[in-house]
Parts: structure tokens; C-alpha cells; sequence
């Protein structure tokens, strides 16, 4: 984990950052305004993004400000809220599994097409080629695996760190994490993404 | 660890620079006479960086976030209540513009005396004859979708008679009417 990553846990937020998100339990504010860009990169290395991924954060804070957990210290107040993050997301990322994302799929493509800024259009091509098959990767890679990817690869922590919030050991967060990057260039290989 | 043996997840811990320094050079050993895991470290460093493009396009998404003290859920029923109030405003008005254009003559000459029972009396007529257009409509769909089945056909005859029978006046009727004679 980076240092830069590490003070996240620890940064003080100012009264005024902290009121600015609700206006009451100043620690709990400030404590989520703090983690927010983590809590935001959990989310959105989930899947989830726009209203659904809002929807998460907004319920989170809420969760912290209704029944704040009884936490000793202001870096394990941290830790739950990644935790707690983090198995929302995973929810919702196993209901979505479920009713499978098909159109949404569709909707994103056309999204990129319309977005995409590369100057050749091969190249544009092949580019958004290998972000779809990217997205159906991680789409179709086990809520199991893709926790402690999301949190190692973009939320930036350590085995140790993963463990903590998934109440995994370190050795099965690293084999996890193993298994998770193994299937992601699997998949790309097979769909003959160059590397 | 063998120079001859594929070891993949020490190929993981390669790409991330985790290695320990005593296997690093026999893994690029390895490396050196073994194409496959070639592709696959080159792989494992093409998907972490499309993955990373795919998790940043998604977090952009949640740029303007800013946390209140509602729960996403109240949002939601808010936007339902709304709709709801919506629709009930369209169907009073609905009612109101039918009603003012189709009440009797007399009612204007005695408004105080009989506005209030025949309002009631039209708005019944008005909610039955949208009850059996709907369920007219409701069994044609049904029938036409039963008649796609295999041996469907049959059944859904047996509806259209039906809707024949019980709805005459319906726009469904009119349109089987319409589509017999076009037969």
C-alpha cells in the first residue's frame, strides 16, 4: 500500500468538510469524507456506477449516522466503512449476476462507442473491444475473487488490510487475488485480446 | 522452483514486482525458454490496465457524489409518490374534460340539484367502460400470444368468441369484426 494510500486512513477533515456531510455525528462524518475517494474506487471497481453506485454510498453514510458502530478507534470506524462498502456492493453485484446484465451491457457499449477519443478508428476498435471483454470478465469472475482484487488492484490495500475488512486470512486473500488475475488474462487470451 | 515448471501464480507475483529476489531469476529462466507464460505475464499486464480503465470510466460516474442524510430508499419512494400523484391528477382531469363535454342539457338548467348524482352516474358508466375495453384488450393479447404456441391456435379462437360474446362494443371486438371480413 502506497503512503499516500496509508494517510487516507488517518487524514483529518476539516468541521467544515465534515458538516458538510450531514451536519451531525461530526467523527462518522468525517470519517466517511475522509474515506470517500476509497469508498467511490470500492464502488465503482464493483461495477456500480451513477444512481446504483450513489445509491450504495448514500446508504452507507446513512447506515454510519443511524447505527454507528461501536469502534474504538477512528482507523477501525474506516475499516467499517470499506467493509460494510464492500459487502453492499458485493450484494448487489451477486443480485445483478443473477438477473444477468445483458441490457446494461448493450447500453455501455454504445456508451463507449459514442465516447471513445482515439485518433485511428482500428485502433478506437480495438481498444473498445478490449474494455468490453474487460467488463464481461469481471461481470463473470466470482464475487469471491473479485472483493480482494477490487480492494488490492484500486482500492489500494494490502493483503493484510484485505483480510481485516473480508475477515480473510492474508494467505487466502493472496491466493485469491491470484486466481482473480489468472482468470482476467485467461479470458482476454482467449477472446484474442493482444496484449 | 524448477526452470522447467510452469508455476502461473509466481507469474502473478511477478507482474505486481512481489517476487522474492532468490526466485526472481529462476522464474526469468523460466521465462526465457517458456512462450506460454511469455503470453500469459504479457496478458496479466494487458487485463490489470483494461481493468483499471474499466473501474476508472466507472467511477467517473460517481464524480458528483455527495453524501446526505437520506437513504437512497426515501429518494426512491419520493419519486414514486410522485408518480402516482401524477397519474391520479391526469385520470381526475380526464374524467373532469370527459364529464364537462358529455353531461346532459338538463343538468345546466338545475346544476345545484343534479350535478352531484349524475357525476356519480357518469363516472361509473366512465370506470365500467374502461374496465371492459381493458379486459377485452387484456384477453385479445392473450389470445393472440396463445395462438403463436404450437397448437395454440385453437385456444385463442376460443377466446376471440369469447371477446365476441361478452365485449361486443370493444375496440377489440371492432378489430376482430374487421379482421373476419377482411378474411
Amino acid at each position: 500500500m502506497s503512503k499516500a494510500a496509508d494517510a487516507e486512513w488517518t487524514r483529518v477533515v476539516s468541521p467544515e468538510e465534515a458538516a458538510g456531510a450531514g451536519g451531525c455525528h461530526p467523527d462518522i462524518a468525517r470519517s466517511f469524507q475522509a474515506m470517500l475517494p476509497r469508498l467511490k474506487r470500492v464502488v465503482a471497481g464493483m461495477g456500480l456506477t451513477g444512481p446504483g453506485g450513489e445509491d450504495i454510498l448514500q446508504n452507507v453514510f446513512v447506515e454510519a449516522l443511524q447505527k454507528p458502530p461501536r469502534l474504538n478507534a477512528d482507523g477501525q470506524l474506516r475499516g467499517w466503512l470499506v467493509r460494510v462498502t464492500t459487502n453492499r456492493c458485493l450484494l448487489e453485484f451477486r443480485q445483478r449476476k443473477r438477473f444477468g446484465t445483458a441490457v446494461e451491457r448493450m447500453t455501455r457499449d454504445s456508451d463507449q462507442s459514442s465516447t471513445g477519443n482515439l485518433s485511428g478508428e482500428s485502433d478506437a476498435a480495438a481498444r473498445t473491444e478490449g474494455l468490453r471483454v474487460m467488463r464481461d470478465a469481471l461481470d463473470e469472475l466470482e464475487p469471491a475473487l473479485l472483493g480482494p482484487l477490487v480492494l488490492r488492484y484500486y482500492a489500494d490495500m494490502n493483503a493484510t488490510r484485505i483480510g481485516e475488512v473480508l475477515n480473510l486470512r492474508p494467505g487466502t486473500v493472496r491466493s485469491r487475488l491470484h486466481d482473480a488475475r489468472l482468470f482476467l488474462a485467461r479470458r482476454l487470451r482467449e477472446k484474442g485480446i493482444e496484449p | 522452483m524448477s526452470t522447467n515448471t510452469c508455476r502461473p501464480e509466481l507469474l502473478v507475483d511477478y507482474a505486481d514486482g512481489e517476487l522474492p529476489s532468490d526466485q526472481v531469476n529462476l522464474l526469468e529462466k523460466h521465462l526465457a525458454t517458456c512462450e506460454g507464460c511469455r503470453s500469459t505475464l504479457a496478458a496479466l499486464h494487458r487485463s490489470l490496465e483494461l481493468a483499471r480503465q474499466v473501474w476508472e470510466q466507472n467511477e467517473a460516474g460517481l464524480a458528483n457524489f455527495a453524501p446526505t442524510r437520506r437513504t437512497a430508499g426515501v429518494r426512491l419512494r419520493g419519486a414514486r409518490i410522485g408518480a402516482v400523484a401524477a397519474a391520479m391528477l391526469l385520470l381526475i382531469t380526464s374524467s373532469l374534460v370527459w364529464m364537462s363535454e358529455s353531461l346532459p342539457p338538463a343538468t345546466n338548467l338545475h346544476p345545484a340539484a343534479s350535478e352531484t348524482p349524475a357525476d356519480e352516474t357518469v363516472v361509473a358508466e366512465f370506470r365500467e367502460q374502461m374496465e371492459r375495453q381493458a379486459a377485452a384488450a387484456r384477453l385479445l393479447a392473450a389470445a393472440r400470444i396463445l395462438a403463436r404456441q404450437p397448437g395454440g391456435e385453437k385456444y385463442a379462437q376460443q377466446r376471440y368468441e369469447d371477446i365476441l360474446s361478452a365485449y361486443p362494443e370493444t375496440t377489440a371486438a371492432q378489430e376482430l369484426i374487421e379482421r373476419k371480413n377482411r378474411l
